[in-house]
Parts: C-alpha cells; sequence; structure tokens
C-alpha cells in the first residue's frame, strides 16, 4: 500500500501534463442542476434507502443469517443497519470535527509522517498540519479498533490463506501473495489518482454530491466487480459453499 | 494533540464498526462483487444513506459545522484511478 503512496507521489508532478488530472475544480450536483444542497441530499439519501430495501429482498446471502444471530452480541457478527447507521455517524461526527473521513487520504499522510525522519517531503503532501495528523491516527485507530472487536470476539485467528481463495486457486500462498501484493498496491495508487477509496470516495464521497466522486465511485466498482467475475468465471458458487461451513466474523 | 486524539478515537469506532459488521471477511468483500452476498453493499448503502440525510437535513436547518467538504473534479483522472483501484479490489478483495 506505501509503495502506491510514493509510486504516486512520484508521478504527481507530471499528472497535469499527461491529461490524467486537470486543474482541481469545485463541481457539485447541486451547482450544475442550481438546486440546493440540503434538498438534494435528502432526495439521496432516501433514495439510497429504498435501494437498501430492494438489495436486501435479492439478496442470495441472506440464507446464512441463521449463523450471524448465534451468541452474544460481544461474540457475533452484527447486522447491516445497526453497523450502516453507526458507520454513517461516524462519518457525521468526522464532519462536525471539520475532518474528512477518508482512508486513502490517510495512508498518503501516514506515509508522509514516516519519510519525515529521512527527511523526503512528498510532493502531493507538501505541508504536515492538524488535518494530516488527524488522518494518518485515523488509519492507525482503524486498525486498533479493528484487532479490538476480533480480540473481543475471540474470532481472533491468523489466517494466511483466506478458504475462499484456497478452493478456487488450490496454489496457496503463492498466488494469494501475488494478489495481495498487486491489490494493495493498485488500490493505493488508483485511490490517489482517482480522489478517493470505498470510505472517501463512495460512502462519505457520494453525500457530498461531488460529481468526482460520483465518477470514481461508479468507475471502480463497475471494474471490480468486472475483475471480480473474470477472477471467479465459472466459479461464483464457490462463495455460498465457503460461507456454508464458515463461522461467525471468519477470517474466510 | 486534539488532532491526534481525535483522529485516533474516530479512526477506533470505524474500524470496530467495519469489523463487526463482516466487511473485513475476504468472503463477503467478493460476495458482493460476485452479486452472492449483499451485505456488504446493503452497509455500505445505509452508511452512504444515513450521512447524506444528516448532512442534508444539517443544510436545510442551516447548521454550519456540518457543512459538507466538497470533492475536487480533475477528470480523466477518475476514470484511470477508478480503473486501478477496480482491478485492485476485484484481485486483493479489500
Amino acid at each position: 500500500m506505501f509503495l502506491g503512496v510514493f509510486a504516486f507521489d512520484a508521478v504527481f508532478p507530471y499528472l497535469p501534463e499527461w491529461g490524467v488530472r486537470a486543474y482541481p475544480q469545485s463541481m457539485t450536483l447541486p451547482l450544475v442542476l442550481d438546486v440546493s444542497y440540503g434538498s438534494l441530499a435528502v432526495t439521496l439519501g432516501v433514495f439510497v434507502l429504498l435501494m437498501v430495501a430492494l438489495a436486501d429482498r435479492l439478496d442470495p446471502g441472506k440464507r446464512f443469517e441463521a449463523a450471524e444471530t448465534r451468541g452474544t452480541l460481544l461474540r457475533r457478527e452484527w447486522g447491516f443497519v445497526s453497523t450502516g447507521v453507526l458507520a454513517g455517524l461516524v462519518i457525521l461526527a468526522a464532519t462536525a470535527q471539520g475532518q474528512y473521513l477518508g482512508i486513502s487520504g490517510g495512508f498518503a499522510s501516514l506515509a508522509a509522517y514516516a519519510a519525515k525522519p529521512f527527511g523526503h517531503v512528498l510532493a502531493s503532501v507538501p505541508a504536515l498540519d492538524d488535518t494530516t495528523a488527524w488522518r494518518a491516527t485515523l488509519v492507525i485507530g482503524i486498525f486498533a479498533g479493528a484487532a479490538a472487536s476480533a480480540l473481543v470476539s475471540g474470532s481472533y485467528r491468523n489466517v494466511p490463506v483466506t478458504p475462499l481463495w484456497e478452493s478456487a486457486f488450490p496454489t496457496g500462498m503463492k498466488s494469494r501473495g501475488a494478489a495481495v501484493f498487486a491489490g494493495g498496491f493498485l488500490i493505493m495508487l488508483g485511490a490517489l489518482l482517482g480522489g478517493g477509496c470505498t470510505t472517501g470516495a463512495f460512502m462519505a464521497g457520494f453525500p457530498t454530491l461531488s460529481v468526482g466522486s460520483f465518477a470514481m465511485g461508479m468507475t471502480f466498482f463497475g471494474v471490480g466487480m468486472g475483475t471480480a467475475f473474470v477472477l471467479y468465471w465459472g466459479r461464483w458458487r464457490k462463495v455460498s459453499e465457503v460461507r456454508s461451513r464458515s463461522l461467525n466474523l471468519a477470517n474466510d | 494533540m486534539n488532532a491526534i486524539l481525535g483522529g485516533l478515537a474516530t479512526g477506533a469506532v470505524f474500524g470496530f464498526v467495519l469489523h463487526r459488521g463482516g466487511l473485513t471477511r475476504y468472503s463477503r468483500i467478493m460476495g458482493t462483487l460476485l452479486l452472492q452476498d449483499l451485505k456488504p453493499m446493503k452497509f455500505m448503502f445505509t452508511a452512504l444513506a444515513v450521512t447524506a440525510l444528516g448532512l442534508g437535513l444539517a443544510d436545510l436547518a442551516g447548521i454550519e459545522q456540518l457543512a459538507p467538504r466538497v470533492n475536487a473534479y480533475f477528470g480523466m483522472g477518475h476514470f484511470v484511478g477508478g480503473v486501478l483501484f477496480g482491478v485492485g479490489m476485484g484481485l486483493g478483495g479489500f
């Protein structure tokens, strides 16, 4: 992932020349459509809630839900309503602090701090201030929070190759290691080029009604699904197979 | 100092919620991309809707503190970045 940050930083000064990054402009849907931000954001919120209801009706993964409701609250996985609402409130809390919840931006800030003792200043993160400090510690906090959740649930396991990958590609660590390394690099470089990740450009980005976030979010979900279908061509039933024998909160 | 504590606390809660929702599971992320398990999609849509409703209602009520940040638009970068990110997402499953 950090390799991705430094690769982005190396090409950063040339991006406008290559036509990959135009001069950043403010462009939001309310500005384009000439309506008020508030009413459009509320409309988006209601529309997306309807999409949640539709997705819930169609979800083929629902038949494994029984496993999720087994055990006490601290031991088991939580549903999408409680965790989704909590995540939304965290994004709002970040806005109230005058900050922006974005994980890829956080990694860039963290890399800038890591490079500082070596006297290297990132071209894409030229100054270190309260915002970069908040974002860098955000990333550290995310790992700590997820680890804490795994520890209290008793589901903390070291699983080098996930069972789903193993069942589809029995070559084990070699192929999985290469995929994780390439995936991490591409995800970081792509997020910094495109202005956000699943959190910054989608969950937190769409509600700001920024045109750039819409373009980024729709592109990466489309390409992500395409890549997944090519990778698991004819083998998509493996997902349900693995799920039917795996536990709550397992690293599968 | 406040920025450091604020960032850590916000991140810790967010990380806890992500893990609790099963969003750190490879099978769930691939499940959504392969349309076999839509829980991550439902989680993300719910979070997106709550944020949109919160920011939208705050704007209608005139609460300045919750004014959204505008993400810059820079043309082709979104598509180039989106393609790289999408391939990485499908390969890595995160």
